[in-house]
């Protein structure tokens, strides 16, 4: 399925995803003088999105474990750098 | 070459129509690529300190004249460099780096009080505030003014004097320059109105002081992030629009998902600083 037709039926999944990052764009900024809640928010953040995929993919009714893994691999790749921003601040 | 960049850059036949970078395959090369980029860094800093570390110009009168306009930018009394208090500051720093902790109360549990008691300074009130990996006295004091916390100590009515000291040393593993700063109202001042007792806060700042000019491990991981984030951006908004003109049907994770996470995380990268608070 193309972009756009996923994103005309599911607007609204797009819509809570786009919601849960800019809250905790949000809480990343706010706390910017406590390193690890903002580490706990991106961590949050990154669980958030495997779960989203998940969801959205069961909804699709296209859900596979690789495709879980992909989700997997991008939320760890954002907790690693951003880790290692807040631990080399 | 041409071939290597279309095949790990671009939608194609060679990648089943998805970039190569994209795959998990690709993932987990970036993931190790940086892990490992990291460990080098941190072999880096550790074996040649003066090349990879951190420097930091920081002046105790600068942070004690910042600390005085936000006060008088509030309404309240300048506090005076007491060197009673500076000197209770620099041994409290001294014991951070000789017991290796990062906290207002030491491992032995001696009170950031004794410190001050011990110079010579009776106090009505007290207070402290730390930092540490800042570059530069202004952002010190922004971050100690951002933190609700610190920034009731640093604006608290209460305090007459104030003690500063910054020291380079080596702390948990890493060279660093802590920041220390006393506040105080001697027992012999007049009491004010209002509760009695002080606050401890702590705020990490600056790099190491009389140090030359080094590579920050912090710059060079920010760098490469940030590249990484814009490489991934890019080839994602690449995919999006080869799958949009060439009809391309695929069971895979979403693209634009990934994209809005990506663009999420490149912000939150960014706004990531320099310097920390306890």
């Amino acid at each position: 399925m193309t972009f756009e037709r996923d994103f005309a039926h599911h607007p609204l999944h797009y819509f809570v995803l786009l919601c849960v990052l800019l809250v905790g764009l949000w809480g990343i900024f706010w706390f910017d003088y406590h390193r690890s809640l903002q580490l706990g928010i991106l961590v949050s953040m990154a669980a958030s999105y495997v779960v989203w995929g998940v969801v959205h993919h069961a909804h699709h009714r296209d859900l596979h474990i690789k495709i879980v893994f992909e989700y997997l691999l991008v939320a760890i790749f954002a907790v690693l750098i951003f880790a290692s921003l807040i631990l080399r601040a | 070459m041409r071939r290597f960049l279309l095949h790990f850059f671009f939608p194609h036949e060679s990648n089943n129509q998805r970039a190569k970078l994209l795959h998990p395959s690709g993932l987990i090369l970036i993931i190790g690529l940086f892990v490992f980029f990291q460990v080098t860094i941190n072999q880096l800093t550790i074996n040649y300190p003066q090349v990879l570390g951190y420097a930091a110009q920081i002046s105790p009168e600068e942070i004690v004249r910042l600390t005085n306009d936000q006060r008088q930018a509030n309404g309240l009394a300048v506090v005076r460099l007491d060197p009673e208090l500076s000197a209770a500051a620099a041994v409290k720093a001294a014991d951070m780096f000789a017991r290796d902790y990062w906290a207002h109360v030491s491992p032995v549990g001696t009170q950031p009080w004794n410190f001050i008691t011990q110079s010579g300074y009776s106090y009505r009130y007290a207070g402290e505030n730390l930092a540490r990996d800042f570059s530069d006295a202004k952002s010190v004091v922004d971050a100690w003014v951002a933190s609700p916390s610190h920034r009731e100590n640093l604006l608290n009515s209460r305090y007459q004097d104030i003690g500063i000291a910054v020291i380079d040393g080596q702390l948990e593993g890493r060279e660093t320059t802590l920041v220390v700063q006393f506040f105080g109202t001697k027992l012999s001042a007049a009491p004010s109105l209002g509760a009695s007792t002080s606050i401890v806060k702590s705020v990490q700042a600056a790099e190491s002081q009389p140090a030359p000019a080094k590579i920050s491990p912090f710059d060079v991981t920010k760098a490469v992030s940030l590249t990484l984030l814009i490489i991934f951006v890019v080839v994602l908004v690449i995919d999006l629009v080869a799958v949009y003109q060439k009809k391309i049907t695929r069971w895979t994770s979403k693209s634009f998902a990934h994209l809005i996470f990506m663009l999420a995380l490149l912000i939150a990268a960014f706004i990531i600083s320099k310097g920390q608070i306890l």
